[in-house]
């Protein structure tokens, strides 16, 4: 009687348990106390248990807001000068700063919760395997041809055809 | 003279029944002014049954202003299995933190929406919570995060200062330090409209807990503050705050979370300083 009670008020236990011995019907108590010992029961909590996080994330954002601060000034400046040297310098601040705020979307996102051990993981090395080739091409544009400021410049100074 | 003085009684006696019954048919008389509450409800006992919504329809003639006054008026006279939490019903306790009209806020001190009767009041839990019942969400999680801040005053020396013996000092500027911090009442509206906490809510601490973090960090007396600061520097306690504001812009005691989180970055970063106490806090254990 007790047992029963205490599995009936408990919504703790998965419903099929219950049910199967319902549909089974006749020995009722004794299969339950056959296929379950209460000490054997693991309590299930609804509320997710913290995770602790490890690390020193406090460079990263110095870093991150230093950049945001930089590319605020570098921007201008390149396409003001336009050498090949500030357009490496304007690449790669752009890419990592475009990094950083995509691997944080990343990891916001794309959480083990969800997704499980390995995607997670996968989805930060697709990022920065797009961000890699992105740095290459944006490196590649400001060895072998006129860089990324002048092509901007110059796609801005397309005139409609007449 | 008796017979005056007592017929003047009835006189005054007949005046006010009678008033009294005028305020009864003019209420009874007035028209009904039903508005409907469409509540979210959720039985555990019935796990095959879905959440689903249920339409309460109310006569704000005959109920208090509040939300909250609906809510109980439903669980005492329609509805007795209607599940929610209540308990001051002003505004300081939080326990009636829910989701009306899709803003987070306390059922107790928003007001019916009395000047459009055909739009329905809403009501769900505190969104991205795990349900127990009805509009009762588990706070387990973020009471154990409160915990994790050890949201207590601590001191180095508290073996030479012996409690109940004497004050800690505290100067007038570093007390207004606290204000708009310790106001806090925990209900949760905030942390639960971040969405930063809805993704990461294991690890992230969110605006409520973070703001009482702050709290500790930067009361004069505490002197625990790099070891709080250094508990908050991985990349989720903290950083996982984007500034998105919802925890601001819904707070039903006007607190601003978001800045104290801003504050603790700066604190984190050496961008800011806590500064030495305006008064030296032990000073009179020390006689």
């Amino acid at each position: 009687m007790a047992l029963s009670l205490l599995i009936r008020s408990s919504s703790r236990l998965p419903q099929v348990l219950i049910n199967s011995s319902r549909i089974t019907g006749a020995s009722f108590t004794p299969i339950l106390a056959k296929q379950i010992n209460l000490n054997n029961v693991r309590p299930i909590s609804v509320s997710p248990i913290r995770q602790s996080a490890t690390g020193n994330h406090v460079a990263m954002w110095q870093a991150e807001k230093a950049l945001s601060l930089g590319l605020l000034g570098l921007i201008p400046a390149s396409f003001l000068v336009s050498t090949q040297a500030t357009d490496y310098l304007v690449s790669l601040a752009l890419v990592v700063h475009f990094h950083w705020g995509m691997e944080s979307i990343v990891t916001d996102y794309v959480r083990e919760c969800l997704f499980g051990k390995f995607v997670p993981k996968a989805a930060h090395a697709a990022l920065l395997l797009f961000s890699a080739a992105t740095l290459a091409g944006l490196f590649m544009m400001a060895y072998n041809d006129q860089g990324l400021t002048k092509t901007i410049k110059k796609i801005w100074a397309i005139q409609p055809a007449k | 003279m008796a017979l005056a003085s007592s017929s003047s009684k009835m006189l005054l006696s007949s005046s006010f029944f009678g008033s009294l019954r005028g305020i009864h048919t003019t209420t009874s008389v007035c028209a009904e002014r039903l508005k409907s509450f469409d509540i979210y409800r959720y039985n555990p006992e019935n796990p095959n049954e879905k959440p689903h919504m249920q339409t309460y329809k109310v006569d704000l003639n005959a109920c208090g202003p509040m939300v909250l006054d609906a809510l109980i008026k439903i669980k005492n006279e329609m509805d007795p299995t209607l599940t929610f939490r209540r308990s001051c019903r002003e505004g300081i306790c939080g326990s009636c933190a829910m989701n009306i009209g899709g803003t987070n806020t306390l059922a107790c001190i928003s007001k019916i929406d009395a000047s459009n009767l055909n739009k329905p009041v809403k009501i769900y839990p505190l969104p991205h919570m795990y349900v127990v019942k009805d509009l009762v969400p588990d706070m387990n999680n973020f009471y154990n995060q409160y915990r994790s801040i050890q949201p207590w005053l601590q001191r180095k020396n508290e073996a030479t200062e012996e409690k109940g013996n004497a004050q800690y000092l505290q100067s007038v500027d570093d007390r207004a330090k606290l204000d708009g911090l310790y106001e806090c009442i925990l209900c949760a509206c905030c942390s639960t409209s971040c969405p930063s906490y809805w993704w990461n809510g294991d690890k992230y601490l969110g605006p409520a807990v973070l703001m009482q973090a702050y709290r500790w960090i930067i009361d004069s007396r505490d002197e625990s503050t790099q070891a709080r600061l250094d508990s908050l520097k991985d990349p989720f306690s903290v950083y996982r705050c984007h500034t998105i504001m919802n925890c601001t812009r819904t707070c039903p005691k006007g607190l601003n979370p978001g800045k104290a989180i801003a504050e603790i970055k700066k604190l984190l970063a050496g961008l800011a300083q806590k500064g030495e106490p305006g008064l030296e806090t032990a000073k009179l254990h020390k006689k």
